[in-house]
């Protein structure tokens, strides 16, 4: 019982100590003072300047269009493997082709991809990242949907078949929606993925074409005050929580039936 | 199915393998020739027994065995108490979502959060900040698999050991955790290799403490324009870290069986 207490105390310190750098932005995008250490009153100025920051919005853009595309590419992409070697007795090779890319440090991929570019003569931007976002991506797919593929349609796949089914009713009727959780994960993933990246994207990317964590990084790597990115953080820290708690109540929901 | 089907969904499935090769497997190759440009494997003998290189391999190595451990030891109690203290579905639903809301904001934003509070503490700058940052970053990593795994463990094998006679803390750490070792393997292997080749939190946090091997490949390519040496340099932690994902599978497959 003593132990219990001891545990519960101790889980919610580490909390604190995980969600105090989210307090402070949270705080800090209300702080009418430019930079941390003083309050100068409550402000809703950064989340205006925030508005009208071009560079800001435009690389929310720019890493939407390419983390929207990059997703649907690997997912479709990641998806055909999977379900093809779902099929297989033994898959053990493709396992290991489409892991590589999730083992192997960010920093050796975004190098060794710049260095191709590079010998072939690409011009560096939108289409670059997201090429070299989805090479990861369609690893992430695979390793989301192959499971899925597996269990949930085997039998019942063969039971449409038995019963007459074409195989595009199949697919369309019994096996995509049975492998509709297995896709939004999927999406999830590498959408996530891609719109948070910063390594892959800073080797691939050309001088004209930048994304959030480009920005970010540019700005706060360099001392200057980031006011406006700490309103953009406190919006994405409260979509964050809106989107698991909705997430989370929709599973329990799920399991309960 | 038909043979016809068959064969093009074969024909699909090999897409995904064109591409990843393409622009995965194709630029790693092309790495390891850069490697040879001009001396050959000189040229690797070279960079490899250059000591600066060796000193921050090494001093990478020994921040990623600190952060791992680190990890572990305060992961695992917080893992115990919501595998076998928390009772409902909802509450344990709760923590999980508490636990993972941090890690969906960008690490980027969090890092400038922690560089603020760090300079309140006069700790700017300084190994302890790296340690901390990537502490911070990667808890929720190490916590995950080691909870799944708990509360995968046979609550009757606890009970048993109980039952004869076993003190709560010796049920821990003679029956909990050999049982649970293959699911901290993961965590550890997982931990260990992103902070073996982190390049934000060194960068931002550590001053002149953060040069690490991510960092010192990031300026090889980006600011000396020495591909040679960071191709090498990139090679040398692919190495490592498919050792690491080898060692842990062959051991993780020891234990379970």
């Amino acid at each position: 019982m003593r132990l219990k207490t001891v545990l519960r105390f101790y889980v919610l310190a580490l909390l604190g100590f995980l969600y105090t750098p989210l307090l402070f932005i949270i705080i800090q995008s209300f702080n009418g003072a430019k930079y941390p250490g003083e309050w100068r009153g409550f402000t809703l100025s950064w989340y205006f300047e925030l508005a009208s920051d071009q560079e800001i919005l435009g690389a929310m853009v720019n890493g939407l269009s390419v983390a929207v595309l990059s997703a649907v590419i690997s997912t479709i992409l990641g998806g055909f493997s999977a379900y093809y070697f779902s099929k297989r007795q033994d898959s053990r090779f493709a396992d290991s082709f489409f892991y590589a890319p999730i083992v192997i440090p960010e920093i050796v991929e975004s190098v060794s991809l710049l260095m191709l570019y590079y010998y072939a003569g690409v011009e560096l931007g939108f289409w670059t990242v997201l090429v070299g976002h989805t090479a990861y991506n369609v690893s992430y797919a695979y390793v989301a949907l192959k499971p899925q593929f597996q269990v949930t349609t085997r039998n019942i796949e063969e039971a449409a078949y038995t019963l007459g089914a074409k195989p595009f009713d199949v697919f369309v009727r019994v096996y995509f929606p049975l492998a509709l959780p297995g896709l939004l994960a999927s999406l999830l993933i590498t959408f996530a993925m891609s719109f948070d990246d910063f390594i892959k994207t800073a080797f691939t990317t050309g001088p004209g074409f930048k994304t959030l964590p480009i920005v970010i990084w540019s700005r706060a790597a360099r001392g200057r005050a980031t006011t406006e990115l700490n309103a953009l953080a406190t919006i994405m820290i409260v979509i964050s929580l809106v989107a698991s708690y909705v997430y989370s109540k929709q599973v329990l929901a799920r399991r309960e039936k | 199915m038909s043979s016809r089907n068959i064969s093009s969904l074969r024909l699909i499935a090999t897409l995904p393998i064109v591409y990843v090769t393409a622009t995965f497997y194709l630029p790693i190759v092309l790495m390891a020739f850069e490697g040879l440009r001009g001396e050959g494997l000189d040229s690797y003998r070279r960079v490899l027994l250059n000591p600066n290189y060796l000193s921050i391999i090494g001093y990478s190595g020994a921040i990623a065995l600190i952060v791992t451990l680190a990890t572990l030891l305060l992961a695992t109690p917080a893992a115990y108490f919501l595998a076998f203290y928390v009772t409902s579905e909802a509450g344990k639903n709760k923590l999980l979502v508490a636990f993972t809301v941090p890690m969906l904001v960008n690490f980027l934003l969090k890092a400038y959060a922690l560089m603020n509070i760090f300079s309140v503490f006069g700790l700017a700058n300084s190994f302890t900040a790296i340690v901390l940052g990537m502490i911070y970053e990667y808890l929720p990593l190490m916590l995950l698999p080691v909870y799944s795994t708990f509360e995968r463990v046979e609550r009757r094998l606890l009970e048993a050991a109980e039952t004869l006679g076993a003190k709560p803390l010796q049920t821990v750490f003679r029956v909990l955790l050999p049982v649970s070792l293959p699911g901290i393997l993961s965590g550890v292997t997982l931990v260990f290799l992103m902070s073996f080749t982190e390049f934000v939190a060194p960068a931002m946090l550590g001053g002149v403490y953060g040069y690490t091997v991510g960092f010192l490949i990031w300026d090889l390519f980006l600011k000396y324009r020495n591909w040679q040496a960071g191709s090498i340099l990139a090679l040398v932690i692919t190495a490592v870290s498919i050792l690491a994902v080898y060692a842990y599978m062959r051991w993780g497959a020891e234990l379970e069986a």
